[in-house]
C-alpha cells in the first residue's frame, strides 16, 4: 500500500518529481563523467607512455668529452632498455656498433645449464653484411653451414647469429639452434639469437677462440643496455650516448642523479628525445586534474544541494504528513512512504546520470584521444622503426656543407635515414650520419666535405648519365683508379665540357670508425692520396642521396681492402670525405 | 457512560517564556447524537484538547476514556483510524488526489472492507458534492467545497466521534452555515458525537451543548 501511495504521489506531482530527478541527474552525471574522464586520462597516460620510446641523449659540447663511466654512474640498470654509444676517437675505443653488443648465452637446447658465451672471452661483432668483413671478403673465412648475415635478410623479429666452427663443435651447436640470453628485468625477458650460419677459418691466424661470432647490426643496436655497467670503471670518452629509458620518470631520475653526482653540464648536455611527449602528457595531466577537481567540487557542492533540496522537499510535505497521521496512518508508514519516493527518484536519476555520464565522458575522451593521442601517433614510428630509435636528435637535421675552402657556396643536405642496403649493396650507415653530424658541428672552416661513398652491385641498373662501360673505352681510363658517380644535383658533378672531376678520399672522419682496440691504422695523409674520379651523375634513388658517391662494388671493395685495417675485429663502416686536388 | 469521557485532563509544555499550562484538569463527558461546541479565545487550549481527544498526543495527567476504556490501553492510531473523524480549519486535503481519492484514501487506511469507491461517492454526495466533480483535484474546489469534502472524508469510515477544529474558520457565512448544518445532521440524523471547536458565536449557538475554555480550564456554559 505504501509503495502504491509513493508511486501515485510521484506521478501526481510530476514537476516536483522531475525537478528532483533533474537536479540529482545533473549532479550524478557530472560526477560520473568526471570520474570516467579521470580514469580514461590515467589509461591515456599509460597508453601514451607505451607509444613513446624515451631516449636520453648525452651530447658533449664542442670538443669536450664525457667519460662513459660518468654517465653510467647516473643510470640504473633497470631503467636502461637499450643504448647506443658512439665512442669518441681515442686509443682503446671500440666502434659504436660493437659497444652495443652483448653476447647471448647458449641455451644448449633446453638443458638446465646456461652457458654464457661472453665468459668464453670470444670476440663478438655486429655487422650489416658479413661478406664485406675483410676476413670473409678476402677468403680467409668461409661459411661452412647455413648463411651469412645481411641487413636486408634480418627480419627484425628474431636475431641471427653466425658462430665460429670451434664454438659449434664445443657445444654441439647446429644451424637452426637458438642461443638465448636471459635478462632479469623489463619486458625483454629473453634475447634470442638463431644460429643461421657456422663459419670456419681456412688459415688460422689467431687462436681459435679469438674468432668472433657475428650478429646483425640492427640487433646490436636493440640489445639491452645493462651491459653499460661493464664500462663503469673504464675511461672511455663518449662522442654521443643515447639511452632508451624505461619511461619518462627514468629520464628525470637520470638528470637528477647526474646533478647529484656532479655531472658536468658545462661539458655536455642531456637531452630528452621527445618534447612532444611532455607537451601531450602535460595536456592529459591538465585534463586529469580538471576532472578530479570537477569531481571533488561537484561532490561537495552537489551533495550540499541535494541534501538541502531533499530536506526542503520533506519540509513541504509536513502538512501532508500530519494529515496522514491524523487519518490514522502510523508515523513509521508515513516516513517509509516518503523514503520510498526519494529512493525511487534517486535510483532513476543515478541510473540516468551514470548512463549519461558514461556517454558524456566518452565524448570528452574521444576528444582527448583525437586531440592528444592522434598526435602521439607520429611517435609510433619511433617504436616501429629502429632507425628512429637511434637518431632521436638527428631526425630532420640538416648538415651544413661548405664547398671548397673558398666557401663559394654552401648548402644543407637533409639527412636521409631511410637508406637501406640490399644484398651486396651498401647503404649509408646511420652511424655515419650521426657521426658526421656530430663531427661537423662548429667546424665550419674544414675544407673537406662529408660525402658517403656507396657501392652498388650494378651501376648499369642505375640511371646514370655516363655508363661505366662507355667510360672504360676512354683512352684516359686506368683500371687501378676508382670511378664514381654523384647525384645530378651535386655540386661535384662534372661540368658539361669536363670528362670527369677528381676528388680525394680524406681519412679524417674515417679514422674514427676504423681505429680499433688500440691499433694504429694508416694515417689520414696516406688515405688522402686515394683519388676518386667522378665520371657521371645518377638520378636520386631511394638508396642514394645527394651526399653519396656511387662506386662499383668491385671498386668499393678495393677501396676498403687497400685502406682498412685487416684484423678480425674490424668493424665495417663506410664513410669518406672528398676534397678537390687543386685545393689540397 | 458517554462515548468519550475526559477525567482531570491536564497538559503543559515548555516554551522560552516558561512552562505553559495548556489544560488544567479538564473533565467532561461527550454523548452520541449530540453536537458539542467548545468555544474560547485563541490560546485558551482548545486545539490542545482536540489533539488529546484524537489521540494525537498524550495528556500529562488525567485520562481519556473511549466507551469506558482508557486510551492508554488502546492503539491510538487504530482508535483514530476507526473511531475518529477529524476536520480542520485549513481543509487539509491531499492536493495530488481527486476529491473521491481523498475520501477513498481514509477508507484504505481504515481497511474498509466494502466497495471503497462507492462509499466515497456516497459520502461526497451526502455533503453535496456533485458527481461530475468527483474526479477533480481537491485544489480545484472552492474553500466551502473543500471543507465539505473534508467532512465527507472524516465521516467515510463511519466514526462515532467527529472532531472539527474551527471548521468554518476560513469560510464565508453561507458556506459556514452549510458545513455546520452537515455536522448537525451527522449528530442528529446519524447519531454521531460531533465536537466542534470554534470561536464563532453563530456556530456555537447551533450546538446542543457549549463548553467554554479559558486559560486551560474547561467548563460548561
Amino acid at each position: 500500500m505504501i509503495f502504491k501511495f509513493a508511486i501515485r504521489n510521484l506521478i501526481r506531482l510530476p514537476w516536483r518529481t522531475l525537478l528532483y530527478i533533474a537536479v540529482t541527474f545533473g549532479i550524478v552525471l557530472s560526477i560520473t563523467a568526471s570520474l570516467f574522464v579521470y580514469r580514461a586520462c590515467e589509461n591515456t597516460i599509460s597508453e601514451l607512455d607505451e607509444r613513446y620510446v624515451f631516449v636520453a641523449s648525452v651530447v658533449p659540447k664542442g670538443r669536450d668529452s664525457v667519460l662513459l663511466s660518468g654517465i653510467s654512474a647516473c643510470l640504473k640498470n633497470t631503467d636502461v632498455l637499450a643504448y647506443n654509444i658512439t665512442v669518441a676517437e681515442a686509443s682503446g675505443a671500440i666502434p659504436s656498433g660493437r659497444n652495443m653488443t652483448k653476447m647471448p648465452s647458449l641455451d644448449d637446447r633446453e638443458e638446465a645449464e646456461m652457458l654464457w658465451l661472453d665468459d668464453e672471452g670470444m670476440p663478438f661483432l655486429a655487422v650489416e653484411n658479413l661478406s664485406l668483413v675483410p676476413s670473409f671478403f678476402d677468403g680467409r673465412c668461409t661459411i661452412r653451414e647455413g648463411t651469412g648475415i645481411t641487413a636486408s635478410g634480418y627480419s627484425g623479429e628474431e636475431s641471427e647469429i653466425v658462430i665460429p666452427w670451434w664454438l659449434a663443435q664445443k657445444y654441439g651447436i647446429s644451424v637452426g639452434d637458438t642461443l638465448t640470453k636471459r635478462y632479469e628485468y623489463g619486458k625483454y625477458t629473453f634475447f634470442e639469437a638463431k644460429v643461421v650460419g657456422i663459419y670456419e677459418a681456412n688459415v688460422h691466424t689467431f687462436a681459435e677462440k679469438d674468432y668472433p661470432a657475428y650478429i646483425p647490426l640492427a640487433i646490436a643496436e636493440m640489445d639491452l643496455g645493462y651491459t653499460i655497467v661493464r664500462y663503469m670503471h673504464e675511461t672511455i670518452a663518449v662522442q654521443r650516448a643515447d639511452f632508451v629509458l624505461n619511461g619518462r620518470n627514468a629520464f628525470e631520475e637520470f638528470v637528477l642523479t647526474a646533478k647529484e653526482n656532479g655531472f658536468n653540464f658545462q661539458k655536455a648536455k642531456i637531452v630528452f628525445n621527445n618534447s612532444a611527449y611532455d607537451s601531450l602528457s602535460s595536456e592529459i595531466a591538465n585534463i586529469h586534474m580538471i576532472a578530479l577537481l570537477v569531481c571533488i567540487v561537484i561532490l561537495i557542492v552537489g551533495l550540499g544541494i541535494l541534501i538541502f533540496f531533499t530536506i526542503y522537499l520533506c519540509h513541504t510535505r509536513t502538512k501532508e504528513r500530519i494529515l496522514l497521521i491524523s487519518w490514522g496512518m502510523t508515523k513509521r508508514k508515513v516516513n517509509s512512504m516518503l523514503v520510498i519516493e526519494l529512493l525511487i527518484m534517486l535510483i532513476i536519476s543515478i541510473c540516468l546520470g551514470v548512463f549519461g555520464g558514461y556517454f558524456a565522458a566518452d565524448g570528452i575522451c574521444s576528444y582527448v584521444n583525437e586531440s592528444v593521442l592522434s598526435r602521439a601517433e607520429a611517435s609510433d614510428a619511433i617504436q616501429n622503426e629502429e632507425i628512429n630509435r637511434n637518431e632521436p636528435l638527428f631526425q630532420n637535421t640538416s648538415l651544413e656543407i661548405s664547398v671548397s675552402s673558398k666557401k663559394e657556396q654552401s648548402e644543407s643536405i637533409a639527412v636521409n635515414y631511410n637508406l637501406k642496403a640490399d644484398e651486396n649493396e651498401i647503404g649509408v650507415s646511420k652511424h655515419t650520419y650521426q657521426f658526421v653530424g656530430t663531427e661537423l658541428a662548429g667546424m665550419e672552416n674544414r675544407e673537406w666535405i662529408p660525402v658517403s661513398v656507396v657501392g652498388v652491385t650494378d651501376l648499369g641498373e642505375m640511371n646514370v648519365s655516363v655508363h661505366f662501360e662507355t667510360f672504360q673505352q676512354n683512352p684516359n681510363y686506368r683500371d687501378f683508379f676508382l670511378y664514381g658517380y654523384v647525384s645530378e644535383n651535386s655540386p661535384y658533378a662534372p661540368k658539361e665540357n669536363e670528362l670527369y672531376t677528381t676528388y680525394y678520399i680524406n681519412g679524417c672522419a674515417r679514422d674514427a670508425f676504423v681505429r680499433i682496440d688500440g691499433q694504429n691504422i694508416e694515417s689520414a695523409e696516406s688515405l688522402s692520396q686515394t683519388k676518386i674520379y667522378i665520371i657521371g651523375t645518377y638520378k636520386d634513388t631511394e638508396y642514394c642521396s645527394e651526399s653519396d658517391i656511387l662506386l662499383r662494388m668491385d671498386d668499393y671493395h678495393r677501396l676498403y681492402s687497400e685502406h682498412s685495417v685487416t684484423t678480425d675485429t674490424f668493424y665495417f663502416e663506410r664513410i669518406g670525405a672528398v676534397y678537390t686536388k687543386e685545393e689540397k | 457512560m458517554g462515548v468519550l469521557q475526559l477525567k482531570n485532563l491536564s497538559y503543559d509544555y515548555i516554551t522560552k517564556a516558561g512552562k505553559v499550562h495548556a489544560l488544567k484538569e479538564a473533565t467532561a463527558t461527550f454523548e452520541s447524537g449530540i453536537v458539542y461546541a467548545i468555544v474560547g479565545r485563541s490560546g485558551s487550549g482548545k486545539s490542545t484538547l482536540m489533539s488529546l481527544m484524537a489521540g494525537l498526543d498524550v495528556p500529562k495527567a488525567g485520562e481519556i476514556f473511549y466507551r469506558g476504556e482508557s486510551l492508554h490501553s488502546l492503539d491510538r492510531d487504530k482508535f483514530r483510524r476507526e473511531h475518529i473523524g477529524m476536520i480542520f480549519q485549513s481543509y487539509y486535503l491531499l492536493p495530488q488526489l481527486t476529491a473521491v481519492e481523498n475520501v477513498e484514501l481514509s477508507l484504505e487506511l481504515a481497511k474498509y472492507r466494502g466497495d471503497k469507491r462507492k462509499r466515497a461517492e456516497e459520502m461526497l454526495t451526502l455533503v453535496g458534492i456533485k458527481r461530475e466533480q468527483f474526479k477533480k483535484r481537491s485544489t480545484q474546489f472552492s474553500g466551502g467545497e473543500q471543507q465539505r469534502i473534508a467532512v465527507a472524508r472524516a465521516i467515510a469510515t463511519n466514526p462515532e466521534i467527529i472532531l472539527a477544529d474551527e471548521p468554518t474558520g476560513n469560510l464565508d457565512n453561507e458556506n459556514s452555515m452549510n458545513v455546520v448544518s452537515i455536522l448537525i445532521d451527522l449528530a442528529h440524523k446519524y447519531g454521531k458525537c460531533v465536537i466542534i471547536i470554534t470561536h464563532a458565536a453563530e456556530v456555537a449557538e447551533r450546538a446542543d451543548v457549549v463548553f467554554k475554555m479559558d486559560d486551560g480550564i474547561l467548563f460548561t456554559q
